[in-house]
């Protein structure tokens, strides 16, 4: 028989490596049904038993107002769990009970593991978890997961919960006012039947603590009872009870408090500085994406020859044409020109979850959440955004973290517009083909357009499309902590994995569906392709930007990747990588190619971008909306600019 | 006295009083620790003045300052920029500023700690005596240096 | 460590010096040394909130921008060495000063931390 145990705490508890102790890679990662929310599933054996380990969103408290919290609400309501780990640190433990609390109110199994409690210990804060553990009656456990301490024990303790199967009886001592409303609220809920799964008493006090919003109590019911007690001053002698009960645990169970100085402070101290606090943070992205380039780009040629070898491997052993054809450059050539990304993704999300777990990224979005707070977004998303320039897919789902969901979804939305390192390319060849005086400007301008592109669109779609709560913007900055390579691989293979598993079918059945369109119906004769004519279709909207149904082919072509528009480019104009300057001079003008690179900076995101759109946002809905809108800004943009550069060129 | 927690100057630190937001909000920043009673710390200014970090025990939350516009907290001594004063006695609490200003400061004989009178205050331009000398500073100069005003 | 003066300024002139040498170099590293000498000189320069720990705070925050630049340029001269195979890439540089910086910013990091450690119980 399989255990299912969950375990939750406050963000940056140490939680994840917890999770990452006792599974280790035994682990995979999901969406929970119907949100957003990152769910996390591992499992692990334990004295010839299985566990299953779900990780709960890192959270404050169970007021189910984000959807992180309604998620761990609802998990812990409808699948009653065996066992339920509630994560503390050990320097703030107070605030960690506070959590713990409304766990044990809804009457679960609970065990408590106090971590970090190395650092506890080399602060001299000594705790004593037995007074904790006799008050509640529940088991609890001193841990560490950094110095592996306390592992065993936790074990020990999650088994012995989760075979008890019944939950040990604590008697909180409430005021009488409380306990009598209690008492009132448990005995109308027995004229509700579709309300008798429930804990009654739990039911009471959410009431009491969070108002009948995030809960479908009967109206009825809530009638009768504001009628009969006074809500407000009830629910701040219930909070003023849990505080004093709280504290009064806490003053009991910590011996010696320890210093008060805090490694933390010291390096806060210059990386918050008004002026260093800001270039440290230029300095922690210059580095990221340099070493990304640096040690991705000799990855990503290794992935190139191989496939080329692949290909040429096997050109010509497959007598059927349009079967070699599919599989040689359909196949094994779309997919390879997906995969030479990957590289430089996995790099990103190393980086990315080591600023994520050294706690260094609330520290930066402390420091910029001024300068985008006008476009509706927080500092957080900076990070996102620059992110975005680099690679759209490892930005988008770094924008996991961010806690406002409008914000997120806005977020998710306008990445795409920053420009990616795959357009680099294809504005070189139209710059250096007809711009080659004033390379640098244009190039600039297309930068400096692309960062006003995201911030615009953000805001836009938050006003127009997307709703959503306010909520405020309020994070911890936590302790830094150095992260361990066993977390970061962890970190960066899952999130890797996820993105494969769920963009590899999307990335090949759309290659595939290109090369159709470039094969068929004259074999292999691209000028006279469906793509050619899809491409002369389009030509009564395009023409009149100067575009012909070569360029039109090489943008449809372009959805695989974006510098895919430069080779399609070479093979339909049939010149090499010296011819393709003159070529590209006669088809374009400086007016239409200037409008081109505008729009290629704006139109479509890649395949591997749609697909892990959909992945996070989890809906088709978006996706479509995203190929709608990002085609349509990029038109408009691309009339703008040919109107404009009318007046310069 | 009690001030909301967004006039705090930096190394100020206060009693939460109340939060004046509605019910949903107040409960999250409640379970972040921003609960009544405790003290409360403005620790970090970022670079344009907004958001603010503040350190409750071992705790650094950041929070916008429309928010902290809304957080009371109880003070027990009041801290001003020499700007902002009113004619009275005051000491100094901190002086803002590079290595020079604290210099020349330290000449007149005002370091952290001394005791100075206000005379006036057209608009920012201080006047005041310390040591029987009276000096002027213009308002760019007020502003960096932060001041607890005496009861006397 | 005493002499947190003396050891801020030659960080502070150490670092810029290495980021003329390294100008042409790369920019990141560039870049970085003179974030190494502005933390240096700041930390000598302003102390308004009078913090125990003000001067200590930037030697730390120093050395560790200088591991990151130790990091950075080993990673990129392992990883050069394999584009020279795939990318037809030029040999890369073994650039010694680059890491006995490094290395002597490690050294200095360690001994400050262990200073906090035995004055901060203090505090």
């Amino acid at each position: 028989m399989t255990f299912e145990i969950a375990i939750i705490g406050n963000p940056n508890v140490g939680k994840t490596s917890i999770f990452n102790i006792i599974t280790g890679s035994r682990q995979y990662i999901a969406n929970w049904p119907g949100v957003t929310v990152e769910k996390k599933v591992g499992s692990f054996k334990y004295k010839g038993h299985h566990f299953k380990l779900v990780d709960l969103p890192g959270i404050y408290t169970l007021s189910a107002q984000s959807d992180d919290e309604k998620v761990a609400r609802d998990y812990l309501i409808n699948e009653s769990p065996d066992a339920v780990v509630v994560v503390a640190d050990s320097l703030n433990l107070e605030r960690s009970m506070y959590l713990l609390m409304q766990i044990l109110e809804m009457n679960l199994p609970a065990v408590l593991a106090i971590n970090s409690i190395d650092e506890a210990q080399s602060k001299g804060k000594i705790i004593n978890p037995s007074f904790i553990s006799k008050t509640l009656n529940i088991p609890v456990v001193l841990t560490s997961a950094k110095k592996l301490i306390g592992i065993d024990i936790l074990l020990e303790s999650i088994h012995k919960v989760a075979e008890k199967k019944s939950i040990p009886v604590r008697n909180f001592i409430y005021t009488e006012s409380i306990n009598s409303f209690i008492e009132h609220f448990s005995n109308k809920l027995e004229e509700y039947d579709f309300l008798k799964s429930y804990d009654k008493r739990w039911l009471a006090l959410y009431y009491l603590e969070f108002g009948s919003k995030n809960f479908h109590y009967p109206e009825t019911l809530i009638e009768d009872i504001n009628s009969q007690f006074d809500i407000n001053k009830l629910k701040s002698e219930f909070m003023n009870w849990k505080f004093s009960f709280i504290s009064s645990i806490i003053k009991s169970s910590v011996i010696e408090k320890g210093r008060s100085w805090a490694m933390r402070d010291i390096l806060d101290h210059v990386m918050t500085h008004k002026v260093l606090g800001l270039l440290i943070y230029v300095v922690a992205l210059y580095f990221v994406f340099s070493l990304t380039f640096n040690i991705a780009s000799p990855l990503s040629d290794l992935i190139d020859i191989g496939f080329n070898y692949l290909g040429n491997f096997f050109n010509g052993k497959i007598p059927i044409p349009w079967l070699n054809s599919l599989i040689v450059d359909g196949i094994i050539g779309g997919v390879g020109g997906v995969l030479i990304f990957i590289p430089q993704l996995f790099v990103l999300f190393f980086f990315m979850g080591f600023l994520e777990e050294s706690g260094y990224l609330p520290r930066a979005a402390f420091l910029v959440d001024k300068l985008v707070r006008k476009f509706g977004l927080s500092g957080r998303s900076f990070m996102s955004i620059i992110l975005g320039f680099g690679c759209s897919v490892p930005a988008i789902m770094s924008t996991k973290t961010i806690a406002n969901k409008k914000e997120r979804m806005a977020l998710i939305l306008s990445i795409p517009f920053a420009s990616c390192s795959a357009r680099l390319p294809v504005y070189i060849i139209l710059i250096s083909a007809f711009f080659d005086k004033n390379a640098a400007t244009i190039l600039l301008f297309v930068y400096i357009s692309s960062i006003l592109l995201v911030l615009l669109s953000a805001k836009i779609l938050q006003i127009f499309f997307i709703k959503g709560e306010e909520v405020p913007f309020t994070i911890e900055l936590p302790r830094f902590r150095m992260p361990t390579f066993r977390n970061l691989a962890l970190y960066s293979w899952n999130r890797g994995k996820h993105f494969l598993e769920k963009a590899g079918g999307i990335i090949l059945i759309a290659t595939i569906f290109i090369w159709l369109l470039s094969y068929f119906p004259n074999n292999n004769d691209i000028s006279h392709s469906y793509a050619a004519y899809i491409g002369k279709f389009f030509e009564p909207i395009t023409l009149h930007l100067g575009w012909n149904w070569q360029t039109n082919i090489s943008l449809i072509f372009g959805a695989v990747a974006k510098e895919v528009v430069a080779s399609s480019y070479m093979t339909i104009l049939n010149v090499g990588q010296e011819g393709i300057t003159y070529a590209l001079q006669d088809i374009l003008t400086q007016r239409s190619a200037l409008a081109l690179i505008f729009f290629v900076l704006a139109y479509i995101p890649c395949f591997a971008t749609l697909s892990v759109i959909r992945q996070e946002t989890n809906s088709w809905k978006w996706l479509f909306f995203e190929l709608f809108y990002t085609l349509t800004i990029a038109y408009l943009i691309a009339n703008f600019v040919y109107l404009i550069g009318g007046i310069f060129l | 006295m009690i001030i909301p927690l967004s006039s705090l100057k930096i190394g100020m630190n206060g009693i939460i009083i109340r939060l004046e937001f509605e019910e949903s909000i107040k409960e999250r920043f409640i379970a972040m620790g921003i609960i009544p009673g405790k003290k409360i710390t403005y620790v970090h200014e970022s670079p344009f003045g907004d958001p603010m970090v503040f350190k409750i025990e071992d705790n650094k939350i950041m929070i916008r300052k429309n928010e902290a516009e809304k957080i009371f907290v109880d003070v027990t001594e009041e801290i001003l920029s020499l700007e902002e004063s009113t004619p009275g006695v005051y000491k100094i609490f901190l002086i803002k500023g590079g290595l020079f200003f604290r210099k020349e400061l330290e000449n007149l004989n005002i370091v952290n700690g001394s005791i100075i009178n206000v005379i006036n205050n057209h608009f920012g331009k201080v006047s005041l005596k310390v040591n029987n000398k009276t000096i002027t500073f213009g308002k760019g100069r007020s502003k960096k240096i932060l001041v607890k005003k005496l009861n006397k | 460590m005493k002499n947190k003066k003396i050891i801020l300024i030659l960080i502070g002139s150490l670092s810029l010096l290495m980021a003329f040498l390294n100008i042409k170099y790369d920019s990141f590293i560039f870049i970085s040394y003179i974030t190494v000498s502005l933390i240096a000189f700041i930390g000598l320069w302003e102390d308004i909130k009078n913090i125990w720990y003000h001067k200590s705070a930037h030697i730390i925050v120093g050395g560790i921008v200088s591991l990151l630049i130790g990091a950075y340029e080993l990673l990129k001269y392992l990883f050069g060495w394999l584009a020279v195979y795939t990318s037809e890439g030029n040999i890369p540089e073994f650039k010694i000063f680059i890491y006995l910086f490094s290395l002597l910013m490690l050294i200095i990091l360690i001994q400050e931390i262990n200073y906090l450690k035995k004055t901060g119980e203090n505090k």
